[in-house]
Order: C-alpha cells, then structure tokens, then sequence
C-alpha cells in the first residue's frame, strides 16, 4: 500500500492489516478520521490543548485495543473510545471555563469577506448557536456533536455512547427544544 | 405541524453550523508525527483474532472451522490436563492462602507477547499482574465464578449474588485495587470454569494502565479478568474507560488470574471514591 492512494484502502481493510501491526494502515485511519476526532474531542472539551492531547490517547487506546474491534462503524467506534477517554479526563479535571481559545477571531467563510452585512450574520449566528450549545447538560451536548459535527447516525452515536437508540433519540430531542428555547431568549432580547 | 419546522429549522441551523466547524477544526497537522513514536509496536490483538485474521484472507470458512476446531480441542486437553477426572470442580466458596505466593510469580513477565503467542495455555498465565500481597487473608471466591443459590451466609440488604458488602473500608479486604484506565478487551474463555449449568464461560480479559496502586501491585500495566456480564449501573468496558478495580486471584495463587469483583468493589472511577480508597489503604 502507498499512502498516495488512502482512500482506496476500505475500513475494514485497513483494521485487518492494523490487527496484524501495518502502521501505515493505522496512519490511513487516523488521517480519515482525525479531524473528525479533533472536533469532536474540542466541542466537548473546548480546549485546543486538551484535545490535541485526548485524540492523541484516544488513538492510542485504539490502535492497542484494536483487536478486539468486532466489526459495524468503524467511525463509531472510534469516536466511543474517543468519548469514553474524553468523559474519564472530564471526570479527573474541572473544566476550564473560558479558554482563551474561544475567543479567537473567526474567519469567515470565503466568498462572503466581500458582503460586510452578510459576514456580520454568519459571525452572530455562529456566536449565538456556540453560546446556547455551552449552556446544555454535557450529555445533551455529546449527542449533538456526534449527530451533527461528527455526522454520525442515530444508530451510530448510540454505539459510540453505549446507550440505546430510544436514548439517543429522546436526549436529542430534548437538546434541540432547549436550543431552540435559549435561541428564542436571546433573539428576543436582541443578543448577543 | 408547527413544532415539527421548527425542529428541522433548528437542525439546519445546527448543521450549517457544524459544517463551519468542520472546515475550522483540523487536527494538528503533526498528528501522526506526534502519535507514531507513542504507539506500541503491535496492537494487542488477541491470539484468536490474530489467527482468523491471517487465514481469512484465503479461505473465510476454511479459517473459522479451523479456529473452532483448534478452541475445541484446547479447551478439551486444556481442562482434561488441569481438572482431571475425579477432581471436584472448583468450589463455590474457596479459601485462598495469598501469602504462599513465592516472589518469582510477582515479577512474571509482561502479558502481550507471551499471550498472543501461546494456545489456551496462555489464558491461565496472565503477566504485569499485581504483586503477591504480603498478608494472608480469608477470601471469598469472587461472585463472578459462582452460582448465587450456593452462597452461604448472606448478609440481608445487598444482592444474593454479592458474597460481602461493599464499603471502601471492605475494598482493603481484597488483594488488590487499583485505579486503571482500560486500554484493551478481549473476550476469553476460561478453560478452569466449569461448564455444568448455564453458567457462561466466556469472560472479558481486560488490560488496563494503572493510574494508581492502592493494594496489591506496582506494575504500570495490569491484565485482570472482568465479568461483562454482570456490571452494575451499565458502566462500559470499553478502552478509555477509567475504573476502581478490586478483586481477588480467580484460582487461588498470586499472580495467577486476577479476576474483578463486582458487587462496587469495581466500579467507574470518581475522584471520591479513589480519594476513600486511598484513605482506606494508605500508601505504607
């Protein structure tokens, strides 16, 4: 295998040549899922450094458990070991409240730096939706990353949380009617 | 009607997003660069795995039949050699002597090669396990290994399967505990289990890095049998998880399967519980 062509090596070949120690194969996945994986470790941490680290321990526990990969999403389980290592690290250390990080300057996206009114909205937008997310349980809020950063299925974050699909389902449920009730506060009082 | 736009209007706003976040949150361009050197030189893939995955890539039926053939067969010789004839099955409720453990059992050699090298013999020699503790201790065979109709002696208030009551000053009563962080799982038959009733063979053989020693060991790394079928709460065993484990040795001597009592003697970590156990079992 070369690593100019990853994206012709499959899932399910590449962890059956990981089970029998290929790092090349292991680097195909972590260069198709590691982002997938950095995201996902930020928007539950919101800490470039603690993610950083978590992806790095995730992928690690990963590669030494893979062998006991049993088959389905791959993606899913990946982001379960990513999220178990996450919720421990969570438990052991207080969150930071408000990292520096999140303060940063955001680009937006190209081809709307030339419409002034039209980068004022996306930047709103963004910073209202960012708030309210930080305001739900973190249960609520890991539901919502794997559906709709990590585009994982209902069947898939259930997987990746160890809980049922009904679970998923309900708590997803509930996180979308909070948001929309703290977006319905602020736009009513005109923030942020 | 109206609650039904609603929601798909916050989803879209949800996914438009996320779809901004996705192009803003890269992984450090150096991820690999960073990780390689921290990845073991093989993955610790179980002996079974490791079989099927070389002969499916030929044959798949021919691979699994193999397998099958070959696990049968170990596990016949394997309880044939080690539970002959006429030997009573291992007992319900069993004393253990942990002091008779001689100090060359305390420093077995690392698990994995060893593991992934050997047939069903390899199951019964766990490595990296806890160090033999020094006193001698009047333990319990663990729930995991018995029938809970036999147990003798219950104290009324906890679950009939549970032989002691769990407290974090009962936790020093075990011959080991630790804090561990679960870096691998495999499914393992152990061939020393009886096979009479409907009681299943099949247990999780579970490395974890150890984050603490509050009893019984120093290893950094520790392989430690657990019950997947009886844990409480729903609590995953899956790598990353971190968990308080305490225990006894399956079969009687040190460092010879160290197996996890449920019952909360394991349980998913918490900074107050490790902070009681410690207090429980101070470092000496």
């Amino acid at each position: 295998m070369t690593l100019g062509e990853p994206s012709a090596l499959g899932d399910a070949e590449a962890v059956r040549r990981c089970q029998q120690g290929d790092r090349d194969a292991f680097r195909v996945l972590v260069e198709r899922y590691g982002n997938m994986l950095y995201g996902t470790a930020y928007l539950m941490t919101r800490n470039h450094a603690i993610a950083q680290e978590m992806v790095q321990e995730g992928l690690i526990l990963a590669w030494r458990g893979i062998g006991s990969f049993r088959g389905g999403s791959l993606k899913s389980w990946l982001a379960r070991v990513l999220v178990n290592r996450v919720i421990s690290e969570k438990r052991r250390v207080v969150a930071p409240t408000i990292p520096l990080d999140d303060l940063e300057f955001r680009e937006p996206p190209s081809g709307e730096a030339d419409d002034p009114a039209a980068m004022t909205a996306v930047r709103l937008e963004q910073e209202r939706i960012r708030g309210v997310l930080s305001q739900l349980p973190d249960d609520a809020r890991q539901v919502v990353v794997l559906r709709f950063f990590a585009e994982l299925s209902v069947t898939e974050t259930a997987a990746a949380l160890g809980v049922r699909e009904g679970t998923v389902k309900s708590r997803l449920s509930r996180a979308l009617d909070r948001l929309r009730e703290l977006l319905g506060d602020e736009e009513e009082s005109g923030g942020p | 009607m109206r609650e039904e736009e609603e929601t798909r209007n916050m989803e879209g706003r949800l996914e438009a997003y996320f779809a901004a976040e996705r192009d803003r949150l890269n992984a450090p361009a150096d991820l690999w660069a960073r990780l390689e050197p921290r990845l073991d030189s093989q993955p610790r893939t179980s002996w079974w795995a490791g079989l099927l995955g070389g002969l499916s890539g030929a044959r798949p039926q021919l691979a699994t039949a193999v397998a099958a053939v070959l696990l049968l067969v170990g596990g016949v010789v394997t309880w044939r050699v080690i539970l002959p004839q006429g030997e009573p099955a291992p007992a319900t409720v069993a004393k253990i002597e942990s002091a008779a453990a001689p100090e060359a059992a305390a420093e077995a050699p690392v698990a994995s090669g060893a593991r992934e090298a050997t047939a069903p013999e390899a199951m019964a020699a766990p490595a990296a396990a806890p160090s033999a503790p020094a006193q001698t201790a009047d333990a319990i065979a663990p729930v995991a290994a018995q029938a809970p109709e036999s147990l003798e002696g219950q104290t009324p208030g906890f679950p009939a399967s549970c032989v002691s009551r769990y407290l974090p000053e009962t936790v020093r009563d075990r011959a080991f505990a630790f804090d561990g962080t679960v870096e691998s799982v495999e499914t393992r038959v152990d061939p020393k289990l009886p096979t009479e009733g409907s009681q299943s063979q099949d247990s999780a053989w579970v490395t974890f890095k150890v984050n603490q020693w509050f009893k019984g060991g120093e290893s950094p790394d520790v392989e430690v049998w657990v019950d997947p079928h009886t844990p409480e709460g729903g609590w995953l065993l899956e790598p990353g998880v971190r968990l308080l484990v305490a225990g006894e040795y399956r079969w009687g001597q040190p460092p010879e399967d160290p197996l996890a009592w449920g019952c909360g003697f394991t349980q998913p970590y918490t900074p107050e519980a490790a902070s009681q156990w410690a207090d429980a079992m101070p470092a000496p």
